[in-house]
């Protein structure tokens, strides 16, 4: 197995603490629109999940909406379905499509899980040494 | 640079070596710092002042 490796992307604050969490560059696209962005490795998310703030920026208009909501261990919030595709950095070969719930208020830019990443790829949390590794089961 | 309220957008680097703009305005930094060498993100912790 050809294991590719990301370092976790590291927050630094004003009190010197340092915090590392699991992102990686996908590239997030509809349409003609590609964005590079930071992407949450979340093993207890279902699918994709998306800050609704990107959907204006891949200019995903009102028609291409669909209603829809995420149910969690906090509870349910409403957003918004719609399709999208992604290619992760690393994988140029494989353009991912699926259905992402669009969320206001998403902390974090995107998170991929379950469904169509880990689906597809094989993970490691090397948490110990902040590295994150995937590679395409054989 | 300082995340000071906490989950703005930021810009960085591809290499993530950069902290590059911060901002909520998404579509600001795109038009700002398009999509090539760069890679666009939420800084979860107030106070951060630097990502790597």
């Amino acid at each position: 197995v050809d294991w590719k490796e990301y370092k976790y992307l590291g927050e630094w604050d004003n009190r010197g603490a340092v915090t590392f969490r699991p992102f990686i560059t996908i590239y997030l696209r509809h349409g003609d629109v590609s964005i590079p962005i930071d992407a949450l490795v979340d093993s207890g998310s279902d699918g994709m999940v998306v800050n609704a703030d990107l959907a204006t920026a891949l200019n995903i208009d009102a028609s291409l909406r669909r209603p829809g909501g995420l149910s969690g261990s906090t509870g349910l919030k409403e957003g918004f379905i719609s399709d999208v595709s992604y290619e992760v950095a690393g994988f140029p070969d494989e353009t991912i499509s699926t259905s992402a719930i669009f969320m206001e208020g998403l902390p974090v830019p995107c998170l991929i899980g379950q469904r169509d990443f880990f689906d597809r790829f094989l993970v490691l949390f090397d948490k110990h040494n902040h590295l994150l590794k995937i590679a395409k089961p054989k | 640079m300082e995340n000071k309220q906490g989950n703005e957008w930021a810009v960085l680097s591809a290499d993530r070596t950069k902290l590059l703009a911060l901002s909520h305005d998404l579509n600001a930094l795109r038009s700002k710092f398009g999509s090539e060498g760069v890679v666009y993100t939420k800084l979860l912790s107030p106070g951060t002042f630097f990502a790597f």
